[in-house]
């Protein structure tokens, strides 16, 4: 018996949620342990504090608050999951997937569970992912989670205080499901990369390329493969071209203009990436969502966090235009354009 | 009705020359016979130093491209399936996209173990059948190149201590090119899934970004806790079980009897537990390719390239059954109308 697999017109959301860990490190607490300042990292990226872990805890600890918050906000049981996708740079082991792992802890019944690693993007194309999975009538309802354990990876050191100020933990999640107004959901993705300029931001061991792909050396010396590394000014201007420029080509794709945008929710690795960003667009801050101050960059978190935030605080309506971006390491660079 | 995603290119790559039991066999103090006796594997191929599964994929791609008749630009989509990326991040479909050409088309990796040719397969599918806005024959993605692969051989224990699990993985790659299209093999039907309680019997724990304060520490490293560990005894039954049960799934969605497949690959890294995996599913054995007894397992990329082999040598319209299972735990199969 061959099954007719259901096309859906449209995918949406259906419940988002989020989870940090309840420890903050203030500026203040960094500049204990490395030499920077709270006026520094506030004036080059606009945090003042970020959440980290303070005993053993995984992305997919964290993950599974924000999957069940998501699941409630739904009103979905765990059963009802056809597939689930876990976004993160940071995982729980090396491997299997740290998906498997939070489909253990959510008790999924035996579905496809499997990580997507796009970094600051991860999130955008989790969502891309499992709208392709709905539409096809691959699964009904997807989990998509992103989740970040930053701090365990972090030098948080003066020798690597470039990276090791900016990252926080967190997780967010979203389940995607059908929509039942076509008219509302996600109206598209785009997924961007330009591998060209993976090593301008990145993290080499381990690394398979590399023999052995990860030693002792590797946690040591003046510029440590262990540990991230970046080039932040190139990063920041590839950062404020990408942005506006997937951000139009989904408006475009949609036959909409930036006139018919509501909200911009913007991943959140700098204020002053979003602030240029935001200028460039000629966007009203109003209309565009930041909470980096709190939390830093949690790379795949970071947009359902802002998400999150912006339904509880009244900053969405139904109908209104919504279009979340990111622009990360890779490079990697997506944008999803949704009817609320 | 648009046509359904079909495979419009298909190639693989194994690196370098054989890596033979007598290779290995110093390193591990065990003899080249008693290691093929044990693990049901005589060769492995290892890719050189600086080489990551982007590289191995790469060769593979531009003949998977050429037989598609498209160039790397008129790709929508690049998606990668491994375990063992180049680097930690950013991962192995950034360095193939640079490599290939692509230009600024999306580069999607995935973790999905054994299960990662048929997890990426699904998905090239999935996002190649997405209509584009216009509706009926525009297509959002177009054609989506599924790479598969691994360089496990970097992240292997060389010592007495890997005995046990280093001689049974290898190197490998392999390139799918998904499109809708009317002709080129036919995705019948895919299903995988995983049981994440059991990811902890067969895995690599290290770097583990769970454990505070730091991912990894050179006490980590001393304990060989970044090498794979798996408990294989354990795991046979329940390996054959969930192969003979994902096997008989896509038969049954397909409306295959097993009698008509033209081939059956069956990947687990124990070739003799795929073989009875194999054989309680019902299908021929002389029919029956393991990927592991030709070049052991290389995780995602098994399926893909054994898949490359039989195809070149089966016609049009020979119906092909893939099944796999692995760390994860995750398993699965697929039916491919060539």
């Amino acid at each position: 018996v061959k099954e007719d697999p259901v096309q859906v017109q449209r995918a949406r959301i259906l419940g988002v949620g989020g989870a940090v860990p309840e420890r903050v490190v203030t500026n203040d607490d960094l500049a204990k342990r490395m030499d920077t300042s709270d006026d520094w990292i506030q004036q080059r990226t606009g945090i003042k504090q970020r959440h980290h872990i303070s005993a053993d805890c995984g992305a997919t600890d964290l993950g599974k608050l924000a999957a069940e918050e998501a699941l409630r906000r739904a009103g979905l049981g765990i059963d009802a999951i056809d597939a689930l996708i876990f976004a993160t740079l940071s995982p729980d082991i090396d491997w299997p997937a740290s998906a498997c792992l939070l489909a253990a802890k959510l008790g999924t019944r035996s579905i496809p569970a499997f990580d997507v690693r796009n970094q600051c993007s991860g999130f955008i194309y989790g969502l891309g992912t499992a709208e392709a999975l709905v539409r096809t009538g691959r699964a009904r309802h997807v989990l998509v989670v992103g989740g970040e354990i930053h701090s365990t990876g972090l030098d948080l050191t003066t020798r690597g205080r470039e990276v090791g100020v900016i990252f926080g933990d967190g997780a967010g999640a979203a389940v995607i499901g059908p929509s039942p107004d076509p008219s509302r959901g996600i109206l598209s993705t785009h997924l961007h990369a330009e591998g060209k300029f993976a090593e301008k931001l990145w993290l080499e061991a381990a690394a398979s390329r590399k023999r052995p792909r990860i030693a002792p050396q590797d946690l040591d010396g003046d510029d440590p493969s262990g540990f991230p590394r970046m080039n932040g000014k190139f990063v920041f201007r590839h950062a404020v071209t990408r942005f506006p420029e997937v951000i139009r080509e989904a408006l475009e794709w949609n036959g909409l203009t930036l006139g018919d945008l509501d909200l911009l929710i913007p991943h959140q690795a700098n204020l002053r990436i979003n602030q240029m960003v935001a200028a460039g667009l000629e966007l009203d801050e109003a209309k565009v969502v930041n909470n980096i101050e709190r939390y830093g960059n949690t790379t795949a978190a970071s947009i359902p966090l802002a998400l999150r935030e912006a339904i509880d605080s009244g900053r969405i309506h139904d109908g209104q235009v919504v279009c979340l971006a990111a622009f990360g390491a890779g490079f990697t660079w997506a944008a999803a354009l949704l009817r609320w | 009705m648009p046509p359904d995603a079909r495979i419009v290119g298909l190639a693989s790559y194994l690196p370098g020359g054989t890596v033979g039991n007598d290779a290995l066999a110093p390193a591990l103090e065990e003899s080249p016979d008693s290691i093929a006796r044990r693990t049901g594997i005589e060769r492995r191929y290892f890719a050189p130093e600086g080489e990551g599964p982007s590289d191995l994929a790469l060769r593979a791609a531009h003949h998977a491209l050429e037989q598609a008749g498209i160039g790397p630009t008129d790709l929508g989509l690049v998606i990668f399936a491994t375990a063992t990326p180049d680097v930690t991040f950013p991962g192995a479909a950034c360095f193939l996209q640079d490599k290939l050409g692509a230009g600024t088309v999306g580069a999607l990796d995935v973790r999905a173990q054994s299960a990662g040719f048929l997890c990426g397969l699904d998905l090239a599918a999935a996002f190649s059948e997405l209509p584009g806005p216009r509706g009926g024959e525009d297509a959002r993605y177009g054609h989506v190149l599924v790479a598969a692969g691994e360089v496990l051989s970097s992240g292997l224990d060389e010592s007495p201590r890997g005995a046990d699990l280093t001689p049974r993985f290898g190197d490998g790659a392999a390139v799918a090119i998904v499109g809708r299209a009317a002709r080129g093999p036919r995705i019948a039907a895919v299903r995988w899934r995983t049981d994440g309680r059991l990811a902890e019997r067969f895995w690599c724990e290290y770097p583990a970004s769970r454990q505070f304060p730091l991912r990894i520490n050179p006490q980590n490293l001393s304990a060989g806790r970044h090498f794979p560990r798996a408990d294989l005894a354990g795991l046979a039954p329940i390996v054959r079980e969930r192969l003979a049960e994902a096997a008989a799934e896509v038969l049954s969605l397909s409306g295959w009897p097993a009698d008509s497949l033209a081939a059956a690959i069956v990947d687990y890294v124990e070739p003799s537990v795929a073989r009875a995996a194999a054989e309680s599913a019902g299908l021929p054995k002389p029919k029956t390719t393991v990927p592991t007894e030709e070049f052991a397992h290389v995780m995602a990329g098994g399926l893909a390239i054994s898949l490359t082999e039989v195809a070149g040598k089966l016609g049009t319209g020979a119906r092909v059954l893939l099944a796999a299972a692995g760390p994860g735990f995750s398993w699965g199969a697929a039916a491919i109308e060539l």
